[in-house]
């Protein structure tokens, strides 16, 4: 028989970096609870390395889904009305385990449009903070080629933030003329919020997704308006970078892209780094392939692996197998371009069999193609391919694939589905938009699930 | 000699290994269970488990989870080559696993972090840390201190001001 007593002693008994490590586990909202137990774990937690710590873990993998949901309207009236929704379902983290739509998910819900549908798609999630973009073509692969997207002159576009932890949203307006935004941040020492937008055009045709990138704007959410970045030095005046939109990685404080220099097919990869303290752009290098490879953009991607670790992904479709390049030694990468940090470390077969026969990955890789590294606690490391609605997911671990699921299942027609890398943590619950921050509402709580608008 | 050594050795060929818990009990397993705990397996690498592995601080019982955790998770490497196999033994594990812990209570759970910690056995450390962090997610300050019997050293006053500071993760 145990009693209060020796469970008392186990509880003191255990040391701080043990409990610093369970408490760097919780959810932000009950790591702070931690501030209120006793004196002790409020010197831990309140600690600025623990809140870093924190703010730096692993990304959970979301799916956020677009799509429309018969919802009631109120208490006052019986009536349904189709409403747009953004489902988002955080599917593999250390705080929501299990398959895609066994977490509960958080519904964003849009102003509903029965009469403008489809016009939105999920940008990214960055320091815990939603973007969406409102006013785009239905579908994501059309949006440079058809509408003249994106100046549809209706003043309807914009981007839409949610925070949904800290309860704030707001609405920023693009900057005039094409571009994307490619990604977006808390700055490090104020918290306010950050949008970085790309002006440029789409690559080709044949690669949907990647854009030719011939400006950088900075836009601080709240105040100010967009104010360009000027690009790093380039040694050739060709100025262009190829680039997949808002994929940035983050990893360092810094955010990464993959990009290729030049506008044609030929041009080396290179890894674009955004620095958030000092709001510039540097480039550093890509993994190095070997001679007679072509850099192939639409078939290689960023990730960062659990162990802080950039990682490049390459898809080979001659031998049907995918490259994994690790970076050692990050901030030694930078300084010497003669010296290739990057090293090989796995080399895996895309080739599966499951229940639907022979699936070869490289065959349905395409520039559109999603992919993200997540460490979950039961499954271990393990790199996420969404494609198409299909997501499968490699284990570093076992060295073996596993469908996740097959195609969408959120019961409404999906319009535009998004693989996200998504955090929260106690540190952010401090983002602000300044002075274009509205409050979110709850209009709805339906079977358990919270709609904000 | 050579009959003790032929003896200690199982059908695959592994070199089997004697651990004694802080209360005597002894457990047999080969070296690829027990070399999952990373002391054990330096100590391996050192040749220094001739006559057997103390571990002055792991109670039998303890000991007895963990090494049926080692003997459960021993296959795990050997099996990963075989797609089709390694994913019905990570099914298994899967169960195994999240039966270990969801049995526990705290006072064990802490003793196994601890013994997981001293054995340096990373996946089961990490396992039970988890379980602890589940445990607490979702539960007030005073539900914390009643599960992890944690006294209260706040004054009133103090308790107040540090809800009132961080009303958002208070207020429900």
């Amino acid at each position: 028989m145990i009693t209060a007593a020796a469970a008392a002693a186990a509880a003191q008994h255990l040391p701080d970096d043990l409990l610093r490590d369970i408490l760097l586990r919780l959810p932000p909202r009950s790591a702070t609870s931690c501030l209120a137990v006793c004196k002790g774990w409020r010197s831990l937690v309140s600690d600025p390395s623990f809140r870093r710590a924190h703010a730096e873990r692993p990304a959970g993998v979301a799916e956020a889904d677009h799509t429309f949901c018969l919802r009631q309207d109120g208490d006052w009236t019986f009536q349904q009305r189709l409403r747009e929704v953004v489902l988002f379902d955080s599917f593999r983290s250390r705080w929501c385990r299990g398959d895609v739509r066994k977490a509960p998910p958080l519904d964003l819900t849009l102003i509903p449009s029965p009469y403008a549908p489809a016009a939105t798609m999920v940008l990214g999630s960055w320091d815990g903070v939603l973007c969406v973009e409102r006013g785009a073509p239905p579908l994501r692969r059309l949006r440079w080629r058809l509408f003249g997207w994106p100046d549809d002159g209706s003043g309807r576009r914009g981007y839409v933030l949610w925070h949904p932890f800290a309860m704030a949203c707001a609405t920023v307006s693009p900057p005039p003329g094409r571009g994307v935004i490619i990604g977006a941040y808390a700055h490090p020492a104020t918290m306010r919020f950050h949008l970085l937008h790309a002006a440029g055009e789409a690559a080709c045709l044949v690669d949907p997704g990647l854009y030719v990138a011939t400006a950088f704007r900075l836009r601080r959410v709240g105040d100010g308006a967009w104010r360009e970045v000027p690009l790093p030095q380039l040694e050739d005046a060709d100025a262009r970078l190829k680039m997949h939109g808002a994929r940035s990685i983050r990893l360092h404080g810094n955010l990464h892209w993959l990009v290729q220099r030049g506008s044609g097919s030929a041009g080396k990869l290179q890894v674009l780094v955004f620095e958030r303290a000092r709001e510039r752009f540097r480039l550093m290098d890509a993994p190095p392939r070997r001679r007679g490879e072509e850099e192939d953009m639409a078939r290689s991607r960023i990730c960062v692996l659990s162990s802080g670790k950039l990682c490049a992904v390459a898809v080979a479709r001659a031998t049907s197998t995918m490259e994994m390049w690790v970076l050692d030694d990050y901030h030694h990468c930078s300084d010497d371009a003669r010296i290739s940090g990057w090293r090989l470390m796995e080399r895996v077969s895309l080739v599966m069999w499951d229940g639907d026969g022979r699936r070869d990955l490289s065959r349905t890789f395409t520039s559109e193609t999603q992919v993200e590294a997540v460490h979950g606690e039961v499954e271990g490391e393990e790199v996420i391919v969404r494609n198409g609605g299909e997501v499968d997911a490699y284990s570093l671990r076992r060295g073996a694939w596993l469908r996740v699921r097959g195609i969408s299942s959120s019961g409404g027609p999906v319009l535009d589905v998004a693989l996200l890398a998504h955090r929260d943590s106690v540190v952010h619950h401090d983002v602000s938009f300044g002075e274009a921050s509205r409050p979110l509402r709850y209009p709805d709580d339906i079977h358990g699930q919270r709609l904000f608008v | 000699m050579a009959a003790a050594a032929a003896e200690a050795t199982t059908d695959g060929g592994g070199k089997m290994i004697i651990l004694i818990s802080a209360d005597g009990k002894r457990f047999e397993v080969t070296e690829a269970v027990a070399s999952q705990s990373q002391l054990i397996s330096n100590m391996i690498e050192d040749d220094c488990t001739e006559n057997g592995v103390r571990l002055p601080n792991v109670d039998g019982d303890i000991l007895t989870m963990v090494v049926d955790y080692c003997n459960m998770h021993a296959g795990d490497a050997a099996a990963a080559g075989d797609t089709m196999k390694a994913s019905s033994t990570e099914e298994e594990l899967k169960k195994f696993d999240a039966e270990l812990v969801q049995a526990l209570e705290n006072p064990v759970l802490f003793k196994l972090i601890l013994a997981a910690n001293f054995l340096n056995i990373k996946s089961l450390l990490d396992m039970t840390c988890q379980r602890v962090a589940d445990m607490m997610s979702g539960k007030t300050p005073e539900q914390m201190r009643e599960t992890f019997s944690i006294e209260n050293d706040f004054t009133p006053e103090e308790e107040a001001a540090i809800r009132q500071e961080n009303a958002w993760a208070f207020d429900d």
